[in-house]
């Protein structure tokens, strides 16, 4: 049954889920920051722009991919400086959701029994599908 | 480098997006509280059976789909272990059942989150959706063919 219970206990998942976004929002906004004032950024996103052009995402793409390899939390906060366009922020969001934090979940995965490492095998592939068909289909840059 | 500017920029980045995020994330998190509280879950899970159907799971696995593709995907393995004390399921079972989970869990929270940053939730979710079913058939075809190939084997050598 709804109670007062249910409330309070919402409003204390929501605010631990405030503090678990800023303590990976706020570093990896700091990292990148670091990189783009440090000139790396730009001889990453350089190497990397081939690659990410076929999924329609700039060279610095590659980052916002590997940091949400560590939490979505950790992308969404290495999106934030990036000034990507609307397209490129739902390839980006659109890939994370399916593949991310590949190494905490496949624990999980196979603690309950399935096999962990063909599921994260499978994301991946879901991933770079998403990534090839959005770039395709959504219009504009 | 300017360790002053970097610091300040850090903060204002970040500061919008969380401020942001206060006004969205606990109203969200008090309505997955209500539902859960209020036995929406096992309601919805009589239409989830649906899935477990097309592909194959036994019926009671519905309610472990549901948790994980509405809450998140630890929730749902844990409603998987406990299912799994109950009811016969194998370790195929299990695969089938977690690539869906796995492509496609804690849709509420997340497609929230990334649409406060700006991508397009329609796009996200949906496509989220039908890349789930996808591999999941994908996989069942290519097991099938295997196990197919494998017993043709069998009986060859038989």
């Amino acid at each position: 049954m709804i109670s007062n219970k249910t409330f309070a206990h919402g409003t204390k998942k929501g605010i631990k889920l405030i503090i678990e976004l800023s303590k990976y929002i706020i570093p990896s906004v700091f990292v990148i920051k670091i990189l783009e004032h440090s000139g790396l950024l730009e001889r990453v996103s350089g190497f990397m722009a081939p690659y990410m052009s076929y999924i329609g995402l700039p060279g610095e793409g590659a980052l916002v991919l590997l940091f949400g390899q560590v939490s979505i939390y950790g992308a969404i906060g290495a999106m934030l400086p990036l000034g990507l366009t609307a397209k490129q922020i739902t390839i980006c969001c659109s890939i994370i959701a399916i593949c991310h934090a590949i190494i905490l979940e496949t624990v999980i995965v196979n603690k309950s029994g399935a096999n962990g490492f063909l599921n994260a095998g499978i994301r991946f592939l879901a991933a770079v599908a998403t990534g090839l068909v959005l770039n395709l289909i959504i219009p504009g840059v | 480098m300017d360790w002053m500017k970097i610091f300040a920029e850090t903060l204002e980045t970040s500061w919008n997006t969380i401020f942001k995020m206060i006004y969205i994330v606990i109203p969200l998190f008090i309505l997955i509280e209500c539902l859960k509280d209020s036995g929406w879950f096992e309601k919805i899970s009589s239409k989830t059976k649906k899935i477990t159907k097309l592909f194959g799971l036994p019926g009671e696995s519905a309610l472990g789909i549901t948790i994980g593709l509405l809450v998140g995907l630890t929730f749902g393995s844990g409603v998987v272990m406990q299912i799994k004390e109950d009811v016969n399921i194998n370790r195929v079972q299990l695969n089938i059942l977690f690539t869906f989970i796995g492509i496609c869990h804690a849709i509420i929270e997340e497609t929230i989150l990334f649409t406060t940053v700006g991508a397009n939730g329609a796009i996200l979710l949906l496509n989220r959706i039908i890349m789930a079913l996808a591999f999941t058939v994908i996989y069942m075809v290519i097991h099938t063919y295997f196990r197919q190939k494998a017993v043709k084997k069998t009986n060859a050598a038989m």
